[in-house]
């Protein structure tokens, strides 16, 4: 008997159908990778299978967890089976713990609240757990809270969470996709062995084949909240016969490839100096005695971990924090030593595109307006109407239509929104463009599509990138050259092919075992 | 652009400008003169002659409630222009500095909170001599703090969106971001603390009428109608019903209309 059947599951939410006669199995002690681009359904899958559907959704079909059928269960006893039978991952391990509560304590709180055990022998067993986890001992022993974790150890916490009371199905949704690379390789290994340990089934949800293979080799691919194709990973590898599935492959395949415009001749002065800068938090040091260039054309990548000083050295070259010491010159000139007029010069010569699509613009303004307001600031003599017409060409550039100027920022997806970052960094004409993990909130279509936008634009215009990443696929599809970064101090760094083709330090080596 | 106005707002509008036009009617006409005694027709159930019934002097109710809006609503808005005038610049300034003078303002924001509007009311009086003009500064002050904080709070938020920054690397100046992005983004959450301070201001000047601070009677307003009427809630419900409806449609119109602005803000809608 299967451990997990759905059957004909449907969904539909204000009237919208999102899933479709999704069937699927899943036997004990297995797992199964459900893969699919962003807004396949793949989430809202999971979501029904435990019930946590926003209330104007209409539901059909059959789930049975071990023979037992969902559908009939109260709303109390739904509450049994999460946690005790279903454990559940989630992707974002920022908002998935509760900040006010230590991370023993909330282990602790599973089995009080499931196997009415007394607090003392709750924490006993919840301290087992999060050493089971692989945390740090000094982290299980005291009272920590979770802003005192990683990302990669509060995620652990969040899978102690789950497995606490070793339910027969783990369901873990993008559970790495806010790590980075090497963070990601243990964290989805410590999933399969406890899945393994446990005997129980786990059902991986990921857009990343990649990380999907290191897990399972069983797949399920999903295309607009139907299920488009299921087998073993390789065969479909090969021989996709969806072009769902193909297209997935294909950029996954992509990511490998080394594909850069040509590289640009050394001889020109370098656009960007950054000289032996060190920054330090509250006597905390962030960074070290950093010195790299950027030079004319160039692309440069900035990997490192979470907390490598990635984030503080681009906060210094925009000029948004002084470095405690060391200086950075662009063309030349410094940010700290500038007049105003000068900053204001500086300013246009360096852009950003952040992260997060959703934070990076104000939802009360037009595109029109937000996409030029550098250039409004750059150019007050210009007329709205030559902005309107520079908005409007950019927007083509970057795949985008013209009318879109009038709309507002929520009739995006993150991928466009991603575009109108691009457009509003380009629209001063920068020298150099700095990309803060601009692709890492991405699925890998949408991804491979804005990699592409960024290749062309990059042919055409003789502008230098800045990659700050975790991600060693965008690294080296993207750079001339890298600089690995590790706990503050540059460790390594040369030609892109030459990093990853042979590191020559330890550290750099273990990025790529973990990016496999 | 055609954009249809939300049913919030409307009804909202309708409500209170009937409310504003009753008030504003007080001054061109009234039924009984609202401070004439009657004592032979004292306390009096609603009828044709006396629409809200007659108080313990026999003065009608009526008129009092047209007369006691314009008290209690002149102190409520002039008490939440100052709270709006002085809290939001001293969020604002707080959330954009950070550090010391956000310190600094916090502190402050404590100290006004510790006194109550009572002693401030006091305080004033006695310097000028009892009177409106103390309820509305008392009530101002005490809102202060209130609209500081919540501009501060909000405005703390959105300094850490990643368009700010990206304001800020196109060289943007501090005051151009906050009155491009940091105040709009907050006017929703003043919209509501601003109908919440209404409705508290017209209670908060009945308690101070009550200790004989703010508006002197027999002057009336709503406020003390109905902290006056608490005793004779048994044999006389009317003079405790009408006032307090009034208060009641009076707030509840102002949260349609923050209701519905907000809705009219937002880009989503």
């Amino acid at each position: 008997m299967s451990l997990l059947e759905l059957e004909n599951i449907s969904l539909s939410l204000g009237g919208r159908d999102v899933l479709r006669n999704v069937s699927l199995r899943l036997k004990s002690g297995a797992a199964l990778g459900l893969v699919g681009a962003s807004g396949s359904g793949k989430s809202l899958l999971a979501l029904s299978i435990i019930r946590l559907l926003p209330a104007a959704s209409r539901l059909s079909g059959q789930i049975r967890v071990d023979g037992v059928n969902l559908g009939q269960k109260t709303s109390a006893a739904l509450d049994e089976v999460r946690g005790k039978q279903i454990g559940i991952v989630f992707q974002e391990p920022m908002t998935a713990l509760n900040p006010v509560m230590s991370i023993s304590a909330q282990v602790a709180e599973v089995f009080t609240r499931h196997l009415r055990v007394s607090r003392a022998e709750a924490r006993r067993r919840a301290a087992l757990v999060l050493d089971r986890v692989e945390l740090p001992a000094s982290l299980v022993a005291q009272e920590r809270y979770p802003n005192e974790l990683s990302g990669g150890q509060r995620q652990r916490v969040a899978i102690a969470i789950a497995i606490a009371l070793q339910p027969k199905l783990l369901i873990a949704d993008e559970p790495t996709t806010a790590l980075d690379a090497i963070t990601q390789a243990q964290i989805l290994r410590l999933l399969r062995e406890l899945a393994a340990e446990t005997g129980a089934g786990l059902l991986f949800i990921s857009h990343d084949f990649a990380a999907v293979e290191q897990v399972t080799s069983q797949l399920a691919v999903m295309a607009a909240g139907e299920i488009v194709e299921e087998g073993n990973i390789d065969l479909l590898r090969i021989g996709a016969r969806q072009p769902a599935t193909a297209a997935l492959v294909a950029a996954q395949a992509k990511n490998s490839i080394i594909k850069a415009w040509p590289r640009p001749a050394r001889n020109a002065p370098p656009r960007l100096v950054a000289e032996r800068i060190s920054h330090s938090y509250a006597g905390k040091p962030a960074i070290h005695d950093i010195s790299f260039d950027i030079g004319w054309h160039e692309s440069v990548g900035l990997i490192g971990a979470s907390g490598s000083g990635k984030t503080t050295i681009l906060r210094c070259l925009l000029g948004l924090i002084r470095p405690s010491e060391g200086e950075i010159l662009i063309d030349g000139a410094g940010f700290f030593a500038a007049d105003t007029a000068a900053k204001r010069a500086l300013r246009r010569k360096i852009q950003i595109v952040f992260q997060d699509p959703y934070s990076s613009f104000d939802p009360r303004w037009r595109v029109e307006a937000l996409v030029s307001e550098p250039l409004a600031l750059a150019d007050t003599k210009l007329t709205r109407a030559s902005r309107r017409a520079r908005v409007e060409a950019l927007l083509e550039l970057v795949g985008l239509r013209p009318e879109d100027a009038s709309r507002f920022i929520h009739e995006f997806s993150g991928g466009q929104r991603q575009r109108l970052a691009i457009a509003r960094a380009l629209i001063v004409e920068p020298e150099i463009i700095v990309f803060d993990e601009a692709t890492s909130a991405l699925d890998v279509l949408v991804k491979d599509q804005i990699l592409d936008l960024l290749t062309n634009i990059a042919a055409t215009q003789k502008i230098s990138y800045l990659f700050v990443t975790h991600d060693l696929a965008v690294a080296r599809r993207m750079t001339h050259r890298v600089i690995v970064l590790d706990q503050g101090k540059i460790v390594e760094s040369g030609p892109t092919e030459t990093v990853m083709g042979t590191p020559a330090h330890d550290y750099t080596r273990r990025l790529l075992a973990a990016a496999g | 652009m055609k954009r249809n106005w939300p049913l919030s707002l409307v009804s909202g509008a309708v409500i209170f400008g009937a409310v504003l036009l009753l008030v504003a009617l007080s001054y061109v006409w009234l039924p009984w003169n609202p401070l004439a005694m009657d004592i032979p027709h004292r306390l009096l159930a609603p009828s044709p002659s006396h629409p809200f019934g007659t108080d313990q002097f026999g003065r009608d109710v009526f008129a009092n409630v047209l007369v006691g809006g314009r008290i209690s609503l002149a102190v409520a808005v002039s008490a939440l222009a100052i709270g709006l005038l002085g809290g939001v610049p001293i969020g604002l300034f707080a959330a954009s500095q950070g550090g010391i003078a956000d310190s600094l303002l916090a502190r402050f924001n404590d100290l006004v909170f510790a006194f109550p509007a009572l002693l401030i009311a006091a305080l004033i009086s006695g310097v000028a001599g009892p009177g409106a003009i103390d309820a509305i500064a008392a009530i101002g002050i005490f809102n202060i703090p209130v609209f500081a904080r919540v501009t501060r709070a909000a405005a703390r938020s959105f300094w850490q969106r990643d368009y700010i920054a990206a304001a800020i690397t196109s060289g943007k100046t501090r005051f151009r971001i906050v009155a491009g992005h940091i105040f709009p983004n907050l006017l929703p959450a003043l919209l509501i603390q601003a109908a919440i301070q209404v409705s508290l201001a017209i209670l908060a000047e009945a308690g101070l009428a009550y200790v004989g601070l703010g508006a002197q009677p027999p002057a009336p307003d709503w406020g003390r109608m109905l902290q006056s009427a608490g005793t004779l809630i048994d044999t006389a419900p009317w003079l405790a019903i009408f006032p307090g409806i009034a208060i009641l449609l009076t707030s509840f119109a102002l949260s349609l209309i923050s209701d519905g602005l907000r809705d009219v803000l937002d880009p989503r809608r």
